[in-house]
């Protein structure tokens, strides 16, 4: 029975780890996109870098803008120099026709059209651009894949609870007979139960450990392959696991508690 | 010590086990409780350490009415009382000195005295050179001998066996029935449920005869059946 527990609880919580740490790292590689989104406010031809500055101060205050950045002319002519560099021969331009602009950051890309909005009726600009299409198809989709993670999460918490629980409940029925006789011969219920329960946390704790020597290396080998083929994503490592880690302990042993005290207490008559 | 006014039970199903008993039982005696199988015996004695609740009536055990009592005091009934039962239900995987020993566990009792107290009870039933021997390993005499001694071991004035015997040859049986005697001579009530007439007979103990859910005044013509004198042996 003892093998019967420990390997349900190893092989969910394994599972349910497995499940945790894509969800984690999905949202991880979410907030990186989103970060790197920004809206370009284009600053009117007669706006001084002091005016832009001082808007620039000011938008930096306002909520849910994260940060702001003032891009002078000749800057902005530097970069499209930098990013078309080899395909466009821009040697042949005298006057700069680029305008200055501000580049806003946002801490949440669902925020990006209302901050565009109240940046688009202030006096010093021109125009704001931030790519609504693509930044919508981002919002959507990543709001649908997050709740859809969600959701599977949320199935396989249950679905490890469950059988977890169905794991030791079989376990205490195979000592039925035993908590009966503890009763008869004046055992009280809390004295039957504790036992159970201290077995039950026992077979969690451990199987969830076991859980975990094996998702480490898994998950280890499984960031080293993507950080080759993908360098850029910031894939969860190191520390940033202890949290995940340490759930995934309180969960193997709480439910393992859980499981005996109800199983248990299906016997007790007093 | 023991008494039934009108008791009766019925199952969750509606069948009546028994129908308004009467009897008493007073400290220091040894009565059986007989009948035939089915009678109810076992469902009377169930009562009395509340395993089963009656359905209508009063049962009172040393002053208590177990009826009444709320399940969370039942623990704290049955360890004032024994009690043997007929498949033995001994803690398996377990020597005879811990399945003795988890009567005074369930207590509190300091390790030091249950020692003490185990070894005594041990001494009773004679199975002191097997306190370290796991109880699968014994025979059924053995087994039903380690169950007294768990029943007796916290000192408690009442033993109830429901069919102690029921498992066992007849030497086997008279040898536990003998140990049921020494016990009641050292001042507890003992209260035996049995349907073998031979125990009955040879020990001329008082009887208390149930008969398809009532007691012996209403089915005179059972006990005849039975082939019981109703001059030595019946309960009043």
């Amino acid at each position: 029975m003892l093998v019967a527990s420990v390997t349900t609880v190893t092989i969910l919580v394994f599972l349910l780890g497995l499940f945790l740490l894509f969800f984690m790292n999905f949202q991880r590689i979410r907030s990186a996109i989103a970060s790197e989104l920004e809206i370009h406010a284009y600053l009117k031809q007669q706006t001084t870098d002091d005016q832009a500055l001082t808007l620039k101060h000011h938008l930096a205050s306002l909520t849910h803008i994260r940060s702001v950045r003032y891009v002078t002319r000749d800057e902005a002519l530097s970069e499209l120099r930098k990013d078309t560099k080899g395909e466009i021969d821009l040697s042949g331009i005298i006057n700069n026709p680029l305008p200055a602009y501000l580049s806003i950051q946002v801490d949440n890309p669902e925020s990006i059209p209302a901050v565009a909005s109240a940046i688009q009726s202030m006096k010093e600009v021109e125009q704001v651009n931030y790519f609504q299409k693509i930044i919508d198809q981002f919002v959507s989709l990543f709001k649908t894949a997050e709740r859809l993670f969600l959701g599977l999460v949320i199935l396989m918490l249950l679905c490890t609870l469950m059988i977890i629980h169905n794991t030791i409940r079989l376990c205490v029925f195979s000592r039925k007979k035993e908590i009966e006789i503890m009763q008869l011969v004046g055992a009280t219920s809390s004295f039957v139960r504790w036992p159970f329960i201290l077995e039950g946390a026992f077979y969690g704790l451990l199987g969830a450990t076991l859980a975990l020597i094996f998702l480490a290396p898994c998950y280890h080998a499984l960031v080293s392959e993507m950080s080759i083929i993908f360098p850029i994503l910031p894939l969860a490592k190191g520390h940033e696991l202890f949290p995940l880690m340490l759930w995934l302990l309180v969960i193997g042993t709480s439910v393992g508690c859980s499981g005996s005290y109800l199983s248990v207490n299906r016997y007790l008559h007093c | 010590m023991i008494e039934f006014r009108s008791v009766g039970f019925s199952y969750p199903n509606g069948v009546r086990a028994l129908s308004a008993i009467n009897a008493t039982i007073q400290k220091g005696e040894f009565v059986f409780i007989a009948g035939p199988t089915g009678s109810g015996k076992s469902t009377a004695l169930k009562m009395i350490y509340r395993e089963l609740k009656p359905t209508f009536g009063e049962i009172w055990v040393n002053g208590l009415n177990v009826g009444t009592i709320p399940p969370k005091r039942i623990p704290y009934l049955r360890r004032t009382l024994g009690v043997v039962f007929e498949d033995f239900k001994l803690l398996h995987g377990r020597t005879v000195f811990q399945n003795v020993a988890y009567a005074l566990e369930v207590v509190g009792t300091d390790r030091h005295e249950i020692e003490r107290q185990v070894g005594r009870a041990l001494q009773l039933v004679a199975l002191g050179h097997k306190a370290d021997q796991n109880v699968e390993h014994l025979s059924g005499g053995e087994q039903q001998r380690t169950s007294i001694a768990r029943a007796i071991v916290n000192g408690s004035n009442l033993l109830i066996a429901d069919e102690p015997t029921g498992h066992l040859d007849a030497e086997t049986g008279w040898e536990i029935m003998q140990i049921f005697e020494q016990i009641n001579k050292e001042g507890a009530t003992v209260v035996v449920a049995t349907h073998n007439i031979d125990w009955i007979e040879r020990l001329q103990k008082r009887v208390i005869f149930i008969y398809e859910g009532e007691t012996i005044e209403k089915y005179i013509k059972g006990a005849n059946r039975l082939g019981l004198s109703n001059s030595s042996v019946l309960s009043p």
